[in-house]
C-alpha cells in the first residue's frame, strides 16, 4: 500500500463489504475490527467511522451484537455475521471483484493509449 | 472534558429523535471503545454533534412522534397556565365568560407551537453544521424574529378580548381553574415520559445511565414552571382587569 492511504470516496464504498468480510471468521468487537482493517492496509478507521457503519449493518440485519460484560473494564460489544449477512458478503464480494476487474481494465488502457 | 463529550454527544441523540436505548448502546460502545484504544472520546469519534447525526442516520428511528409530543404537551401547558390564572381570577364570580376574543388572543400560542418544527430543524442544523463556532447570523434573526412574536403575540393576548368582546359560553370558576390544573398535569407529564423515553439505559445491566445534569434539568423545569405561572398569571390578571 503506498503512503497516501485511499481517497475517502473509495473508503466509503468498500467499507462496509470490508467490515463484513473481517466478521467472516467469528464475532469480534469495534476496536479489535478497526485494528483488523487497519493491518489489512484500509488505514486507520476512526470509531466515529466504524460504528454507525456497524449500527447501519445492523439495522439491515447483516450484522448481530452481543454484550460481553468485563470484571476490569467496561466490557465488550461483539459483532457477529447473520445468515443474511453471509450470502450478502458471498453476493456482493463477486459483484466488487467484476467492478475491480471492470476498472482495472478501463485504467489500463487509459495508461496503453 | 471527557464527561462533557458523552453529554454533548447523549444531548445530540435525543435531538435526533434516538431512543434512551440506542443512547445507552451507543454511550457504552463509545466507552468500550475508548477503553481499549486509549484514545479520547474526542479523538476516537469526533465532535459529539457529528458524530450523532451519522448515528442517527445509521440507526432505525421513529421519526415525528417526539414532536407530535413536544407539540402536544406544550399546548396543554400553554392553555393551562393561562387558564388556571383565569380560573382564580374569576373565582370571585360565579362564571368566567370566554369570548370570541378570548378564543382568538391564544392563537399566537398555537402558532408558536406550529412553529416547533422549524425551529428544532434550525437548532438542528446550527449543531450539524461544520462552521458552528463561527458567529451564526442565522441564530440572532431568528431570536430576533422570536421576541418580536413574543411581544406581538402578548399584546394580541392582551389586545383582542378587548375588541371582540363576543360571548361564546360560560364556566364555573372553579371548573376553568380545575380544566387548566389537568391541562398542566397532563402536559408536563407527557414532556417528561418523553424525556424519561430518551433517557440512556446501559445495555449491560438494563438500568438507566446516571446522568450528571439531572439536577440541574429539574431546577430549570421547576424554575421554567415558576416563571410559566407568573406570566400565565400577569397576562390573565391584565386581560381579566382590562375586560
Amino acid at each position: 500500500m503506498d503512503d497516501e492511504g485511499f481517497p475517502a470516496e473509495w473508503l466509503r464504498g468498500a467499507l462496509g463489504l470490508s467490515v463484513l468480510g473481517a466478521l467472516r471468521d467469528g464475532p469480534t468487537y469495534g476496536y479489535a475490527l478497526s485494528q483488523r482493517l487497519e493491518k489489512a492496509g484500509l488505514g486507520v478507521i476512526k470509531g466515529g467511522t466504524l460504528y454507525p457503519l456497524l449500527a447501519r449493518l445492523e439495522a439491515d440485519g447483516l450484522v448481530t451484537a452481543q454484550w460481553q460484560l468485563s470484571e476490569s473494564g467496561p466490557g465488550r460489544k461483539y459483532f457477529s455475521l447473520t445468515s443474511t449477512g453471509r450470502s450478502t458478503l458471498a453476493a456482493r464480494r463477486n459483484r466488487w471483484q467484476r467492478l475491480a476487474a471492470i476498472v482495472a481494465s478501463l485504467t489500463s488502457d487509459e495508461e496503453q493509449s | 472534558m471527557t464527561d462533557q463529550w458523552y453529554q454533548r454527544l447523549t444531548a445530540q441523540l435525543a435531538l435526533h429523535d434516538v431512543p434512551g436505548k440506542a443512547i445507552g448502546e451507543a454511550l457504552a460502545e463509545a466507552r468500550a471503545h475508548c477503553a481499549d484504544s486509549g484514545a479520547t472520546p474526542a479523538e476516537a469519534f469526533g465532535d459529539p454533534a457529528a458524530y450523532a447525526a451519522r448515528l442517527a442516520v445509521a440507526r432505525p428511528r421513529k421519526p415525528g412522534r417526539r414532536l407530535a409530543t413536544i407539540w402536544i404537551s406544550t399546548l396543554l401547558v400553554g392553555l393551562g397556565m393561562l387558564t388556571v390564572p383565569y380560573g382564580i381570577g374569576w373565582a370571585t364570580t360565579p362564571f368566567v365568560v370566554v369570548t370570541l376574543g378570548h378564543m382568538l388572543s391564544v392563537l399566537p400560542l398555537l402558532g408558536l407551537v406550529a412553529l416547533f418544527p422549524w425551529l428544532l430543524r434550525a437548532q438542528r442544523r446550527s449543531t450539524t453544521s461544520p462552521d458552528r463556532r463561527a458567529p451564526d447570523e442565522r441564530g440572532w434573526w431568528l431570536g430576533g424574529a422570536l421576541l418580536l412574536y413574543v411581544v406581538g403575540g402578548g399584546l394580541v393576548f392582551l389586545g383582542v378580548p378587548r375588541w371582540l368582546p363576543i360571548r361564546l359560553f360560560a364556566l364555573p370558576g372553579w371548573l376553568a381553574t380545575a380544566l387548566g390544573l389537568i391541562c398542566v398535569v397532563v402536559g408536563w407529564t407527557l414532556a417528561f415520559r418523553q424525556r424519561a423515553a430518551a433517557r440512556p439505559i446501559d445495555p449491560r445491566t438494563g438500568a438507566p445511565v446516571r446522568m450528571v445534569s439531572t439536577k440541574r434539568q429539574v431546577r430549570v423545569v421547576a424554575a421554567a414552571a415558576l416563571v410559566g405561572f407568573a406570566v400565565g398569571g400577569l397576562l390573565s390578571w391584565l386581560s381579566v382587569s382590562d375586560s
